[in-house]
């Protein structure tokens, strides 16, 4: 059994074959070898890391990508941007929870829930028009007037000629 | 490998500064490399259902997410392979920036790219300046192209107005990567403002051009006219780069040739598995004695379809050229009995397709004298009446010997689309006679009529081997 501790201080205890789909965790455990000593998560909740777990434990026992299988798992990432269904359930959550879930997975380095994680943001942007975005993530337009008005004037060279 | 935890600096909506790192978090707390990760992943699911028509409109990516704000363009710019698929607006409402077209082909660094040059939906307007605003514009955009034009796999132009049209010789040049080239226009009619280039003064009979027009990798090819004679003025085999290991597929449009023309001109075209020949006239036709029929082989055609050709030049294509390998013939707005009264050989088509003939005439001929083949599609032909229906009847009974293939011998599928001029009674009688004189019933699918009665709907269903009707 792996012993987890949370930035909010919270213990988790689950067992090496579900945790070790992290590779930052993985690599830990083989640095340490045996022992009892706790794992630091400084950069994940307590929330965010049962969440992770919940996906650990189900894809538990998966094979996990070689650096060999990389390339063509890229490959089949850049390809589609297709979600399973229980992968689509668990990151049915709000927009707060699935960026921290992103961002937990990047620093873990759990690909395949950075996939999903990935994937459904590029779900959310595919077919939305600028304000459309802007509106979904909170995001000012900040462009500079100067940038509208280059814009502008290079339209207008292209009438006069 | 664990990609950089950066965080970046971001202003909300809301104007509070950003939050810590994991708590609260946005998307705009995401890293540059997963914001970049994720861009790729809409790029290249785009990309799979790729389309022309997609990239009209103002959900397009990677334009629309390169707007929304400066710390995502910046992020994009640095992301070559987002700016692979570039389209370009050439008409007057809301034109894409030409500055913006610099920026993305700098973007795309040096690799392969898709360019697309078109009208918005909405901007499809012919008034009396818009050819010359569309002239110039192309224009503009043609200078920015160029030095760019050797890394193009895809390349179109799908314009409004004819004089727009780039010359394929002059202003492009040799394509060496490019598998997709379209140059099209919708209004196809001659105009003062044409390209002056591509007037005959200037084709190249016998000339060469360093360097030599060669388009190795082209599989699809749509072009007007006046492009299409010009490039085989001076390449006569351009179309025929070896090894060919795939099809090409060619649409050709908007041309006018005399019947000597003809010849060449299907000769060029010889390497094509599919054509598409559209508004095509023939002028100035000679009666020649000493002609022989068939005399060019189009060996690889298996693909043709004809739409708004004129009589003459359809008769001349059916004269002239041998299909040996044949298998879909579509014919829309001509004359289909001057095709059919022309072929020197027997046409091996299964697959026939007509579209708007009106004149049951036509039908008839073509059903009776030349085609046995096994499908057969009828779209909003009114010439498609109950005494075509009743012809075909006659067809098949008169030639009811064991072992004989007589007319519509091999039909075995039938769909009629939007052919409103026959009545069920007709299309009973004619489905009865194929299943008592053939050796199985029709796939029958009808489309875009009023459904039958319930006792004709389950008479058809007894009668076919499949009955799909659809209102």
């Amino acid at each position: 059994m792996v012993l987890l501790v949370t930035s909010d201080n919270e213990q988790f205890t689950t067992e090496k074959d579900i945790v070790e789909r992290s590779v930052l965790i993985k690599n830990m455990l083989e640095d340490v070898g045996e022992s009892d000593q706790p794992i630091p998560l400084p950069n994940v909740s307590s929330s965010v890391l049962k969440k992770v777990l919940e996906y650990c434990e189900h894809h538990r026992g998966e094979p996990l990508p070689t650096a060999d299988s990389e390339q063509s798992q890229d490959e089949t990432r850049k390809r589609t941007t297709d979600i399973s269904e229980w992968d689509q359930k668990f990151i049915t959550v709000d927009q707060e929870m699935l960026f921290e879930i992103i961002l937990a997975a990047n620093y873990l380095d759990i690909k395949s829930l950075l996939d999903v994680g990935c994937k459904t943001v590029a779900n959310m942007i595919k077919g939305k028009t600028p304000e459309e975005i802007r509106k979904l993530f909170n995001i000012v337009n900040d462009f500079t007037p100067e940038e509208e008005a280059q814009i502008k004037k290079e339209n207008e060279w292209a009438e006069d000629r | 490998m664990v990609l950089a935890a950066s965080s970046s600096q971001h202003i909300f909506a809301n104007g509070s500064s950003i939050s810590p790192f994991f708590h609260g978090a946005s998307i705009l707390h995401l890293p540059v490399e997963l914001l970049a990760m994720i861009f790729t992943m809409i790029q290249s699911t785009r990309q799979s259902l790729s389309a022309i028509e997609e990239l009209r409109l103002p959900t397009a990516f990677p334009h629309s997410a390169a707007s929304v704000c400066r710390h995502w363009r910046s992020v994009m710019l640095e992301n070559p392979r987002l700016w692979t698929r570039i389209a370009v607006f050439v008409g007057p409402s809301n034109p894409t920036p030409l500055s913006d077209l610099c920026t993305w082909l700098k973007a795309s660094r040096d690799l392969p790219i898709n360019v697309h040059v078109m009208r918005r939906p909405d901007d499809m307007q012919i008034t009396p300046d818009s050819g010359e605003y569309e002239r110039d514009r192309v224009c503009a955009v043609v200078d920015i192209l160029k030095p760019h034009v050797l890394r193009c796999t895809s390349l179109s132009f799908q314009l409004l107005h004819r004089s727009s049209l780039p010359s394929l010789c002059d202003d492009i040049g040799a394509l060496l990567k490019v598998r997709t080239l379209i140059l099209t226009c919708q209004d196809g009619a001659p105009s003062p403002l044409d390209n002056p280039l591509l007037d005959e003064a200037n084709y190249g009979w016998g000339r060469r051009l360093e360097p030599p027009l060669e388009f190795p990798e082209l599989v699809y090819l749509e072009i007007d006219g006046p492009n299409f004679v010009k490039v085989s003025s001076f390449n006569f085999n351009w179309l025929k780069q070896q090894p060919r290991n795939e099809t090409l597929s060619v649409k050709l449009s908007h041309l006018e040739l005399s019947d000597a023309e003809i010849d060449w001109a299907l000769k060029v075209l010889q390497e094509a598995s599919c054509l598409f020949l559209s508004h095509m006239k023939l002028e100035d036709w000679v009666y020649n004695a000493q002609r022989q029929p068939a005399h060019i082989l189009l060996r690889r055609l298996e693909v043709l379809y004809v739409e708004n050709v004129d009589d003459e030049f359809l008769r001349e294509v059916a004269y002239d050229a041998w299909m040996p390998q044949l298998q879909e013939l579509g014919i829309q707005g001509c004359n289909a009995r001057g095709f059919a009264s022309y072929l020197f050989l027997p046409m091996r088509a299964q697959i026939l397709r007509l579209e708007g003939i009106h004149d049951s005439h036509q039908l008839m001929w073509l059903f009776m004298g030349c085609w046995n083949g096994e499908a057969l599609y009828l779209n909003d032909c009114l010439g498609f009446d109950d005494r075509l229906l009743d012809e075909m009847c006659n067809a098949i009974t008169s030639h009811d010997t064991p072992g004989a293939a007589g007319p519509l011998f091999s039909l075995d599928q039938l769909e009629i689309v939007s052919c409103n001029n026959f009545s069920i009674a007709s299309l009973k009688r004619f489905t009865h006679t194929v299943r008592g004189h053939r050796p199985f019933p029709l796939h029958l699918k009808v489309v875009g009529l009023p459904a039958p009665t319930k006792e004709d709907q389950t008479w058809l269903i007894d009668n076919t081997h499949s009955y799909i009707w659809e209102s």
